[in-house]
């Protein structure tokens, strides 16, 4: 993604009569002008040195980060940890509140994030935005279909249902389409989600380590 | 019978009782409500300027193309109540001269300084009211004042005002022609008497008066787009060259008359900095343009989480290994400190005290560099070691002690209170004796340090051409022979330039100290070396530091001389002097001298306040061309390391002997580098801009200046930056 700031600020200093940028600093800041971060890559060694459940989470065109399972709450609402201490709070796969992220989301009433009964599913839902700050009611429908075959990162499975979920804030002309694949245990293993209308959609893929 | 709602009903309470949740849903309807650029300068309407303000730190830059005007400024907001703009204005219908071997076929240029000052901020019911001019101190074909008052009413930013000069399009009686008759007359350009350059205030608000309004309207859900309607205040009979010849005799054709007085525009932001503008005016004429703005006043946020304290892997076994022996601390703090570019230059450890020397190239907030020390020195540390003494070090020369409690830092850093912590440390700066101190760590010398880098030379808007510039690469170095004495080394290989169109000769009657710019440029464009200055630095006194040095300090000028400050620590002044014997550098900038040689000298007064960072420097004494005044200059530093700044000079020459421009001013900013990066870095990348660079009041450009080296040996800049401790 290429760094406004940078493209119009940086030709300025140079036409200055005193400007100064070493080659050791021009390089770096000229690579992270014009690339995107490099993706994030799990091995199956990797995998099977691991002693908890991780997430592999990854903005489109964006920073990506490995999330580690740090508590599994009794109402099946599981908490993942970054290395420089984002949250991310999930239930059945989908993210319901964030902590650190540069526009964080609460959704208030989660209680009915639960895919095995699409038909019971609420329509309406109220979800708190940050930075900046707004509680706005959001439109959620969701449509069941059959699941393919899922590549993660090191494995092909077979994902048994594919959810496609739209979330819309009419105030806002906002929507967005988030799919989850869920394996045959009913598990969701990859979803693509847009959390914030200032945000681009995350991708999570899961991986459960079971003791 | 109503239906209940469930989820209204939990909506409303949800409102009611959390203090936590600022609902606000217009910031995503509308998401970018930062003010906008006209057409001139500042922030405005269209044509008409709005009463609006950036935040304070925010620098911009704006382009329009707008009929026979293409226009693009650099904008400053050194406060958040004032801002500034310097413009050049290519003007389609005038050509630069009428002497093609000059100026070739050039359009006309012209330069001009804007300025704008919040008078009322915005309140329930009252508006945002601010006042301004436009092109002060230059030809005057864009000169006006004006009063403008704003109000932002649900989406709509409404704006009206009353102006002068070319914003006197709808005129009215001049409300203040009641109080004197001088404002009734409005002597006009070229005709103050002036060179141009100077600021005619005998016109200010004076003469033909118009009223003009706009409304700048916020569309719902697209992006913060804007559109904009204006009742156009411009006088375009006496806004440029309004009828060709018969306005200036360098204008070959008039401009197109106004239809309508009304102008309409549309405003799209690609992102809340960068704005792209397009817009109908006077019913005849499209312009377009854009516009970017940066606030760049706070830390980049983005280091924060990329460049934090890296603690130290195995700390405990270090603690443990060190305990009881001063030698293996020393040891491991050397090595902990080096490996975070924190470089120690000395230590002690004595009574459960243990000092430290540290010299550093990479943090601009001195809080933060020390917070980072401590933390090391803690993590390593044995327990029994219970207060860490900071020195930082430039020079050779201590310039700071921060004295901190360990129980109190550790007991404070997880919730980083550092206003706590503030209250368990003293800041102090003693001179210390070097012998003192019983580790030192092994250093030969002479050391020697370089570093290669682009480096761009530039000569903006002379008759030749708009621009012309090089491109070299850089070579820096700099030899310490003992710690404070060092050989300062620039010099520069070139690689492309554009000078070979450059030609304009001085033209002035004082001494070339400056306007031989383009025989230094030209020949000088193979390679050439910028400076090699050799520096001695000593501290006689607690407070007093001096520099001697020689060799060639600039691209014009090398000789000897010296530099002295008396800088207290706890006190906001300082007070400074300086000599030097110089002779004036050959064109091609290599190691001959020309004829001309001088003594020049100044008394250097500094006052800094700080509350707001504002640092007031009176310079007075002989200049190169052996005038004799003054120069004052005003500057504001941000958090960031962002200095944003202008100054003028008066010396005891005539405006005629000082030629164009009348007297000499400009402005400049030093942005940190580190606001580009993802790590911390000390560089600073300086942009100034004189209107017209003469020969009067300059002076000599030396490296390393004692108010620069000693800025850490003053206890106002080690506290603004206290809340970084813990970063």
């Amino acid at each position: 993604m290429i760094n406004l700031k940078l493209v119009f600020i940086a030709p300025l200093i140079f036409l200055g009569s005193c400007s100064f940028v070493s080659f050791s600093d021009a390089i770096p800041l000229f690579k992270a002008a014009v690339l995107s971060p490099p993706k994030i890559e799990i091995s199956e060694e990797e995998f099977n040195s691991r002693t908890y459940s991780f997430i592999v989470a990854q903005f489109e065109d964006g920073p990506g980060a490995i999330m580690t399972l740090s508590n599994v709450a009794d109402n099946g609402v599981l908490e993942w940890v970054s290395a420089d201490s984002q949250l991310i709070y999930t239930r059945n796969g989908k993210v319901i509140s964030t902590y650190g992220l540069q526009h964080d989301i609460q959704y208030l009433g989660w209680a009915g994030f639960n895919w095995e009964d699409p038909s019971n599913y609420p329509t309406k839902r109220l979800i708190n935005l940050r930075n900046p700050d707004a509680l706005a009611e959001l439109n959620v429908s969701l449509q069941v279909m059959p699941g393919s075959d899922l590549v993660l990162q090191f494995e092909t499975i077979a994902a048994s249902k594919l959810l496609k979920e739209t979330i819309k804030i009419e105030l806002l002309k906002w929507q967005a389409e988030n799919t989850y694949w869920l394996n045959d245990q009913g598990l969701t293993r990859k979803t693509i989600q847009t959390l914030h209308p200032k945000l681009p959609p995350l991708t999570i893929e899961f991986f459960y380590v079971f003791n | 019978m109503k239906r209940y709602h469930p989820l209204r009903t939990a909506l409303v309470l949800l409102l009611v009782f959390s203090n936590d949740i600022k609902s606000d849903i217009n910031d995503y309807i509308y998401p970018s409500k930062s003010p906008s650029f006209g057409n001139f300068g500042g922030l405005g309407v269209i044509q008409n300027p709005s009463a609006r303000f950036h935040d304070e730190g925010t620098l911009a830059f704006n382009w329009i193309q707008n009929g026979v005007y293409r226009r693009g400024s650099i904008v400053m907001y050194p406060f958040n109540w004032f801002e500034f703009s310097y413009q050049y204005t290519d003007i389609d219908n005038a050509q630069y001269s009428l002497i093609k071997e000059f100026s070739g076929g050039q359009s006309y240029k012209d330069k001009s300084f804007d300025a704008k000052a919040k008078i009322i901020s915005e309140g329930r019911l009252m508006p945002e009211i601010a006042v301004g001019a436009r092109d002060l101190a230059g030809t005057g074909i864009f000169g006006a004042e004006y009063v403008v008052a704003n109000k932002r009413i649900s989406n709509v930013d409404l704006s009206v005002g009353m102006g002068w000069g070319t914003l006197s399009g709808n005129k009215i009686k001049n409300p203040l022609a009641s109080l004197s008759d001088s404002f009734d007359r409005r002597t006009g350009v070229g005709s103050s008497g002036t060179m141009g350059g100077d600021f005619n205030i005998g016109d200010f608000f004076s003469g033909e008066t118009g009223l003009f309004a706009g409304a700048e309207i916020f569309i719902p859900n697209l992006n913060g787009s804007r559109v904009k309607i204006e009742y156009d205040g411009t006088n375009y009979e006496k806004e440029g060259f309004p009828l060709g010849r018969e306005s200036f005799n360098l204008a070959f054709k008039p401009i197109r008359k106004p239809d309508s007085k009304f102008n309409i525009g549309f405003i799209y932001p690609l992102s809340d900095n960068f704005h792209l503008k397009a817009s109908i005016t006077k019913g005849n004429t499209f312009s377009f343009g854009f516009s970017f703005h940066a606030g760049v006043k706070g830390s980049n946020p983005k280091i924060k989480n990329t460049d934090k304290h890296e603690p130290v892997s195995n700390a405990e076994a270090f603690k443990k290994i060190s305990k009881g022996n001063d030698t293996y601390i020393y040891r491991s703090i050397l090595k902990h400190l080096n490996d975070r570019n924190l470089y120690l230059q000395k230590a002690n450890i004595d009574n459960n005290v243990l000092e430290v020397q540290y010299a550093q190239d990479k943090y601009i907030s001195y809080a933060r560099a020390t917070g980072r020390v401590a933390r090391v020195l803690d993590e390593v540390v044995p327990d029994e070691i219970d207060t860490f003494k900071i020195a930082n070090t430039n020079a050779g020369t201590n310039l700071n002690t921060i004295t901190i409690d360990r129980q109190s830092f550790q007991l404070y850093e997880s919730s980083k209170d550092h206003n706590s912590l503030r209250r368990n440390i003293t800041i102090s700066n003693p001179k210390y004796n070097p012998k003192n101190y019983k580790f030192v760590p092994d250093v030969e010398f002479p050391a020697f340090f370089w570093k290669a880098a682009p480096s761009v030379r530039s000569q903006i808007g002379g008759p030749d051409g708009f621009y012309f510039g090089d491109l070299s690469l850089a070579i820096h170095a700099e030899i310490l022979f003992k710690y404070n004495l060092s050989l300062v080394t620039s010099g520069a290989i070139g690689i492309v330039d554009n000078f070979d169109e450059l030609k304009l000769a001085s033209d002035s009657i004082l001494p070339h100290v400056r306007t031989d710019i383009v025989k230094y440029l030209k020949q000088s464009r193979k390679g050439h070396f910028k400076r090699i200055q050799l520096n001695w630095f000593h501290r006689p006194t607690k407070n007093i530091y001096t520099k001697l040095s020689a060799g060639i300090f600039e691209p014009m000028f090398g000789g000897y001389g010296f530099e002295s400050l008396y800088r207290p620590f706890n006190s906001t002044f300082a007070i400074g002097l300086e000599y030097w014997n110089v002779k004036q550098r050959d064109y091609d900038q290599m190691f001959k001298f020309i004829d001309y040689e001088t003594e020049t000298g100044h008394i250097n007064i500094f006052y800094e306040e700080p509350y707001s960072q504002l640092l007031f420097r009176l310079k007075g004494g002989r200049f190169l061309a052996g005038d004799s005044g003054i120069n004052f200059d005003l500057s504001r530093r941000f958090k960031s390391g962002l200095r944003i700044g202008a100054f003028f000079s008066k010396t005891d020459i005539s405006k005629e002997e000082f030629g164009e421009g009348s007297f000499d001013k400009g402005f400049y900013f030093y942005l940190p580098i580190e606001f580009f990066f993802d790590s911390h870095t000390k560089g600073i990348a300086g942009f100034g801009l004189r209107p017209l660079t003469r020969d009067g009041a300059q002076f000599l450009v030396h490296s390393h200046h004692l108010y620069g080296i000693t800025d850490q040996a003053n206890s106002y800049n080690i506290e603004r930056n206290w809340d970084d401790i813990y970063d």
